[in-house]
């Protein structure tokens, strides 16, 4: 059999469970499949394992049993695409909210997509800030066609549950007798570096401004994303509150006359 | 191609894993060295940084679990130019990775999966191995492996296919000592013999892993071993251990511990007994002239 015929046939057997195929060139004991079956074994385990750590947030309000099931469904039709397993699973809330059992849980989802970003974050490094000298030195009429190079920690998160609610109630161990859990647009700044994070709200246009200048959007098109959200937004205090924030490392251009 | 031997430790090593990574950088441990499995680091800038710093301290030796040598769909060029990336950091004195494939069409499977050993996978696993050694510009050492199954097919013997891959294309060789011993007790062969069959010149680094012992379903009533790395190193692999020693000299050792991890402490304490056994089997000349 062609390697690559086998090869096949051995993913088919871990992934799908479709041993038949592969059972005539196998060796190891009397019965061989059953001994591969402990890759089989593994394949599940080890990466179960890896998901169930990721999200322990979402282990502790959706329940073990249901997310566990979730998880070896999922690592079944999305394996690993690439060895780096500290980036899996970044799908994974969106998979898990598309199951039958999560019809309920409509926040299930927003809860998993932050968990991810928290734990990204915290791996983040945090370079020098963009000092306002360097900002004040970009002649005025420029400033629109600049683009800023934010921290590699930084990620913008809307959803329209508060679900930055839950992740405090499981990040302090509390387990409140009754919670009432009601929609709410909330618009999220997480921050990480270093084993740390922290998350902040802000408002609508603030978000917009700097979820936009973090996708590499110019000065000028964020505050036109963030005046479209509210009108009376000011992008220059906007500008100077990510400068003084320390979010910004660095500022470029998109005008090719200031380049050259 | 080149060989980058800053210097090779005399002293066993051990598995520098994320757990403890604070711990190391805060204690400065007494060990010969580290080994680190790059995945976990390319994923992490924070542990990244930390391992540079650790780096102009310690010799670390790069151990990848993803190049995926054996695949039939080509190697994964992209993660081997991230390795390549961290590698020019850090300078390894020990670059390895496996004998097994762990990719196909795009999917990595995490796990070391076996190989064939016929000649149409050793001229594929030769090329990619000379792909490997041109991409990170330094000698790769490849790791028998750990086995629970065979592939009928097979022409050649494990060693025999070792053998001719480094005759083929000058890697050298990483004997995991406590792989031989349990794959030698799960596919039933010798495991001595298995040792004494390997090209001593090729071998670059030994290790030593725990494995468990696990009710065989495929032998009712035997017992099938486990490659677990997440106890021990158990008392056969310390003897085979020392034939090892004797049959290729002291060569850099390392205790892998990837699983239920124990304290730093413990693992020190298996790669004080690793040196204690390669004092009491060569001569303190040769223990010192490690080469």
């Amino acid at each position: 059999m062609p390697l690559a015929e086998l090869q096949a046939q051995v993913r088919g057997a871990i992934v799908d469970g479709k041993i038949a195929p592969l059972a005539a060139v196998l060796t190891g004991g009397r019965v061989p499949p059953k001994r591969f079956a402990i890759h089989q074994r593994h394949y599940e385990a080890s990466l179960v394992r890896v998901l169930i750590g990721k999200f322990p947030a979402v282990v502790w309000l959706a329940g073990s049993p249901f997310v566990t099931g979730a998880t070896a469904a999922f690592i079944r039709h999305h394996p690993p695409c690439a060895p780096c397993i500290a980036e899996y699973g970044e799908d994974f809330p969106a998979y898990l909210a598309g199951r039958a059992e999560a019809q309920d849980i409509p926040w299930l989802r927003w809860v998993g997509d932050l968990e991810w970003q928290l734990g990204r974050v915290a791996l983040a490094l945090e370079y020098a800030p963009l000092s306002i000298e360097a900002l004040a030195m970009v002649a005025p009429e420029r400033l629109a066609d600049c683009t800023l190079t934010l921290q590699p920690g930084l990620h913008y998160l809307a959803a329209p549950w508060p679900v930055d609610d839950l992740l405090k109630l499981f990040l302090s161990d509390a387990v409140p007798e009754s919670y009432a859990l009601d929609p709410a647009d909330i618009f999220l700044e997480v921050r990480g570096a270093r084993g740390a994070f922290s998350m902040s709200r802000l408002d609508a246009a603030t978000f917009i401004f700097r979820r936009a200048l973090a996708q590499g959007s110019s000065v000028g098109n964020a505050a036109e994303q963030a005046l479209d959200a509210d009108p009376g937004f000011d992008a220059g205090h906007g500008l100077v509150q990510v400068i003084a924030a320390g979010l910004a490392t660095a500022i470029g251009s998109t005008d090719k006359d200031a380049q050259q | 191609m080149t060989a980058h031997h800053r210097f090779v430790p005399a002293p066993a090593g051990v598995g520098l894993r994320l757990p403890h990574l604070a711990e190391v950088v805060a204690t400065r441990p007494a060990v010969g060295w580290f080994e680190i499995h790059p995945e976990n680091f390319l994923a992490n800038p924070h542990a990244r940084e930390l391992l540079i710093a650790l780096a102009g301290d310690y010799p670390i030796s790069v151990h990848s679990v993803g190049v995926s040598i054996g695949s039939a769909g080509g190697i994964d060029r992209a993660h081997l130019k991230r390795v390549r990336e961290l590698i020019e950091r850090i300078d390894p004195f020990l670059v390895s990775g496996h004998l097994a494939w762990s990719t196909h069409e795009g999917e990595y499977l995490n796990d070391l999966l076996p190989l064939p050993y016929d000649q149409e996978t050793l001229q594929l696993v030769a090329a990619h191995v000379d792909e490997v050694q041109q991409g990170l510009g330094r000698q790769y050492l490849v790791e028998n492996p750990s086995s629970y199954i065979g592939i009928a097919t097979s022409t050649m013997n494990e060693v025999e296919f070792l053998s001719e891959l480094v005759r083929r294309t000058g890697c050298k060789l990483l004997c995991d000592v406590s792989n031989v011993y349990l794959s030698g007790h799960n596919l039933g062969y010798d495991p001595q013999v298995y040792l004494d069959a390997m090209p001593a010149d090729a071998i670059g680094e030994l290790h030593l892993g725990g494995f468990l012992a696990e009710e065989d379903e495929a032998n009712p009533g035997q017992q099938v071993l486990i490659d677990t790395h997440a106890q021990r190193i158990a008392e056969p692999a310390w003897d085979l251990y020392a034939h090892a020693l004797r049959r290729f000299g002291p060569k850099p050792t390392l205790i892998e511990w990837d699983n239920d991890l124990p304290t730093v402490a413990t693992l020190l304490s298996e790669a004080a007994r690793a040196d204690a056994i390669a004092g009491a089997t060569l001569e303190p000349e040769r223990h010192r002239a490690v080469g």
